[in-house]
């Protein structure tokens, strides 16, 4: 049985255009299908461009959006059918790391603050010398000096503010992790530290991962499988290597033409 | 002679937390028609160098210490305000990174594209436009007589930065500087925006400076690359000389780090740390904390590194730590 | 394993965004000036007025009318023989508290009813800002006067131990419950920004409840502009109680503010200036002071309030 299931997901958004009175109404199919599957302790490279729904995909696994059609099974468990205060309860285990280190930390909170409210969801009862220990152990896993503890978001460096956002989504000790564009907002050099965490935290912590991604060398290292995305479907799948060398479906093949390649290296 | 020669440019800003060296001796040659890239990570200072030579370096607290930046026997560094606006935009242009903040909201585009012409040329109204929708034309926007009355946000991400190159290349300059154009856009538009660039540069004769953090794009697209690090050039050679023969650790470990040059289920190659604090005044060899692919033993610690040519127009840093 | 935590001195101290602004602001000699003004005036209100050779505001004395400055009386006397000086101390204590006490319960109606209307959205979100702007469109004056004396009545009996405090109360609230609906506004266009950003999310997904995310993760990166517009709302309630002193609908004898004392020094305006000009002085000195804070605190709060 698969790790984490989608059954022909669907989110269609209605806008409405036209003014006060026009009944005009558009439907944008940003999800229009999609079925995939992860085994448990493997990373799916999800690809695609901009506009093709693999950030409204992402949340519809966060359970942030709800679907308008399909299902969404995590160990076996339908989160579709669940209500509100079910799915609150689940939600420690599977977690979101996001694009923009700028955004996704509270600007208002120590690493201290955001760390330990993180650690007390999955264990409140911890007293004040335990939650220390805990913080500080999430910290060095993630490559963080342990004395930055007191500091806010906007004294660290793009690629700390991640280690940070790392730290966080470890912390309720989740199963699954959602990687969306977790390292394109960061240098090359810094990317590469981090794709070196990510990958020893999924096989030291026996973690699923799903990476979203619209840089396909970089999906290409870090993935055991990949899926394309192309207008909120799924137009291939396959193993990362064999779908890089030998890619079938028309889109992939444009996409993997038009990455730019060090010519010295090809 | 070159088109545009650069020499010693140094841009500091005076902050509140010190003085911070974005731009700490910067020389390099621009030849006619030809592809110069500038790559390098957020802070190697790549975008205020060319900031600098159009005057664009908010003052304060930015301020030119030094340096001269020859165009056409005018130094654009020293240049009233008054000249620099009859270069820019006329005879050397720029396109920016953002296509959704870079082009006015409230204009239409017509009237954006049509400036330069109206402004530098003198050209009347009517004139203008046409030139404009051939130019739109020539960018590959379909419908070019009615799309050019449209508004900036009724168009995709790539089709506004075709708009804003159509608009930069418009009053054929002699150097367009494109600061990271492709670096929002998708793989498949990226493609075809370089691609763009290439063929428009071919027909105009236009340099072009390409500044970006992205070592495959210059690889495609640039015929010489200047590698920038902490405010300074470390390394300049010919394209195909820099990405076969790479001199300067740094270079060398960037190209490590990309992904794509990884075997998967190797670890991969990453530079340890961060890139140095500019408001702090640097001794001696700036990558000497991070070099790792070098023997940093061997670092300069007390005089700044020189910018030597040590092969047929392969210049670096002559940093005995950096080399090996 | 035991690891080994950070002892206090080997941490480095953060710096939050609080404390960056509170450096700019600091740069601010005009700011700065200003906050020393005001914590001047406060001083001087309140604890020199409390010190015995102050004499009492209501003491009249009918022989010693419109007397120039001399030792007993610093700035001479009014039109009852009431010493200038400790009238205008007085009525400085009832202005100011106008201006914080107004202040305060429109910032806690104001933003916690934006927060919420902000962050819930869709219909909710709709029909609260209706209200506010029902209220927007009747006229304030009338409301203020109608709730004071709504408001006067059943609590007369809780306020008894204020003393001569207890009839201003309600004032302070009516205009406090009325002045709220700009913070309100200001405060839900920002939560509608804040509640799409991505910490947002990771909140939710953290399984927080949804007031825990509003008031400690959304509502606190709200305060920049609420904290600046409370600063300028101060000055314009103690004008507002002025111009309802002034008409004679706001305090009443025996207490006085600054707005009463301009009132009655304008009717001497021909004859005994120094009536009206003094109390002016100090009314218009300190709310320039707390414009300028206001303009100070704008500056400092904007640069860092968001991402570099």
């Amino acid at each position: 049985m698969p790790f984490l299931e989608l059954n022909d997901i669907k989110k269609h958004f209605s806008t409405k255009s036209g003014g006060l009175f026009s009944s005009s109404n558009e439907i944008v199919k940003a999800v229009n299908g999609v079925s995939l599957s992860i085994e448990e302790g493997k990373i799916l490279g999800l690809v695609g461009e901009s506009g093709c729904g693999k950030s409204t995909l992402s949340r519809l696994i966060m359970q942030l959006l709800e679907p308008t059609h399909g299902s969404i099974v995590l160990e076996g468990q339908n989160l579709t059918n669940l209500n509100s205060s079910e799915v609150r309860s689940r939600r420690l285990d599977f977690q979101m790391i996001f694009q923009d280190p700028y955004a996704s930390l509270n600007p208002r909170m120590t690493v201290w603050s955001t760390l330990s409210e993180a650690i007390l969801t999955r264990k409140p009862q911890l007293n004040k010398e335990e939650l220390k220990q805990n913080v500080v152990k999430l910290m060095e896993m993630v490559g963080l000096d342990k004395q930055y503890v007191r500091k806010y978001p906007h004294e660290f460096s793009g690629g700390q503010r991640q280690r940070i956002a790392i730290a966080r989504a470890l912390a309720p000790e989740p199963k699954l992790i959602i990687a969306d564009e977790p390292v394109s907002a960061l240098d090359v050099s810094i990317q590469s530290q981090i794709l070196n965490l990510l990958k020893d935290l999924v096989n030291n912590l026996g973690l699923t991962m799903l990476f979203i991604s619209h840089d396909l060398s970089v999906v290409r290292y870090i993935a055991d499988r990949i899926a394309v995305m192309y207008y909120g479907k799924i137009v291939e799948t396959g193993e990362a290597e064999s779908l890089m060398e030998n890619p079938q479906h028309q889109y992939t093949k444009e996409l993997l033409e038009s990455v730019p390649k060090v010519l010295s290296l090809v | 002679m070159p088109l545009l020669e650069v020499k010693n440019l140094k841009t500091h800003f005076h902050t509140r937390d010190g003085i911070v060296r974005a731009v700490d001796g910067v020389s390099f040659p621009v030849e006619k028609g030809k592809t110069i890239g500038i790559v390098g990570e957020s802070g190697s200072g790549k975008s205020v160098t060319c900031y600098s030579l159009l005057g664009l370096v908010p003052m304060p607290p930015g301020k030119i210490e030094g340096g001269s930046a020859i165009f056409d026997d005018t130094d654009l560094l020293k240049c009233h305000e008054n000249d620099l606006c009859k270069i820019r935009g006329k005879r050397i242009s720029m396109i920016f990174q953002d296509p959704m903040t870079s082009l006015n909201p409230y204009l239409r585009i017509s009237t954006q594209i049509t400036e330069p012409l109206r402004i530098h040329m003198g050209m009347d109204k009517n004139r203008a436009k046409k030139e404009a929708i051939e130019a739109l034309r020539e960018v590959g926007i379909p419908e070019p007589e009615k799309r050019v009355n449209m508004y900036p946000h009724e168009f995709s991400g790539g089709m506004r930065q075709r708009a804003m190159i159509a608009m930069a290349l418009i009053t054929k300059p002699e150097i367009l500087i494109a600061d990271e154009p492709t670096t929002a856009l998708d793989v498949t538009v990226q493609k075809q925006i370089l691609e763009l660039i290439k063929s428009r540069q071919k027909e105009l004769g236009t340099a072009v400076i390409f500044i970006t953090h992205d070592l495959a794009v210059i690889s495609e697209i640039c015929d010489e690359v200047n590698v920038m690090y902490a405010g300074k050039i470390v390394e300049r050679a010919n394209s195909r000389e820099l990405f076969s023969n790479p001199l300067h650790a740094y270079t060398r470990s960037l190209l490590q780090s990309i992904p794509a040059t990884q075997l998967k289920g190797e670890k991969l190659f990453t530079i340890s740390g961060l890139p140095p604090n500019l408001a702090k005044p640097i001794q001696g060899c700036a990558f000497r904390p991070r070099n790792q692919i070098g023997n940093s033993d061997e670092c300069l610690t007390q005089s700044t590194p020189e910018f030597k040519e040590l092969d047929s127009n392969h210049w670096v840093q002559n940093c005995p730590g950096c080399l090996t | 394993m035991r690891i080994s935590l950070p002892t206090e001195s080997e941490l480095e101290k953060g710096s939050s965004l609080g404390r960056d602004a509170w450096a700019r602001l600091r740069k601010n000699k005009l700011a700065m000036l200003s906050m020393c003004f005001i914590g001047l005036m406060l001083i001087i209100c309140f604890i020199v007025a409390q010190l015995p050779f102050i004499d009492d505001p209501n003491e009249q004395n009918l022989e010693n009318r419109f007397a120039p400055p001399s030792g007993d009386h610093i700035m001479g006397t009014d039109q009852l023989g009431r010493d200038l000086f400790s009238r205008i101390l007085f009525g400085g204590q009832i202005s100011m508290l106008v201006g914080f006490i107004a202040t305060g319960v429109a910032l806690l109606i104001g933003i916690t009813y934006g927060a919420i209307s902000g962050y819930a959205g869709g219909r909710t979100d709709a029909i609260m800002m209706r209200v506010v702007d029902t209220l927007y469109a009747i006229p304030f004056l009338v409301l203020v006067i109608v709730l004071k004396v709504v408001i006067a009545g059943p609590m007369e009996e809780q306020l008894s131990w204020m003393g001569r405090f207890a009839n201003i109360v309600p004032l302070f609230f009516a205009i406090g419950a009325l002045g709220w609906l700009t913070l309100a506004r200001i405060t839900r266009t920002q939560v509608m920004a804040i509640k799409e950003q991505e910490f947002v999310e990771a909140a939710t997904s953290l399984g927080l409840s949804k007031m825990r995310i509003l008031f400690r993760h959304i509502v606190p990166n709200t305060l920049g502009p609420a904290i600046v517009y409370a600063t300028l709302t101060i000055p314009s309630f103690i004008l507002f109680e002025a111009s309802l002193s002034y008409l004679g609908v706001g305090i009443e004898a025996p207490n006085s503010s600054w707005g009463i004392l301009i009132k009655e020094g304008a009717d001497f305006l021909e004859t005994q200036l120094y009536l009206l000009i003094i109390p002016g002085l100090f009314f218009s000195l300190t709310l320039f002071a707390f414009n300028f804070l206001g303009d100070g605190l704008r500056d400092a709060l904007d640069v860092r309030a968001s991402k570099d």
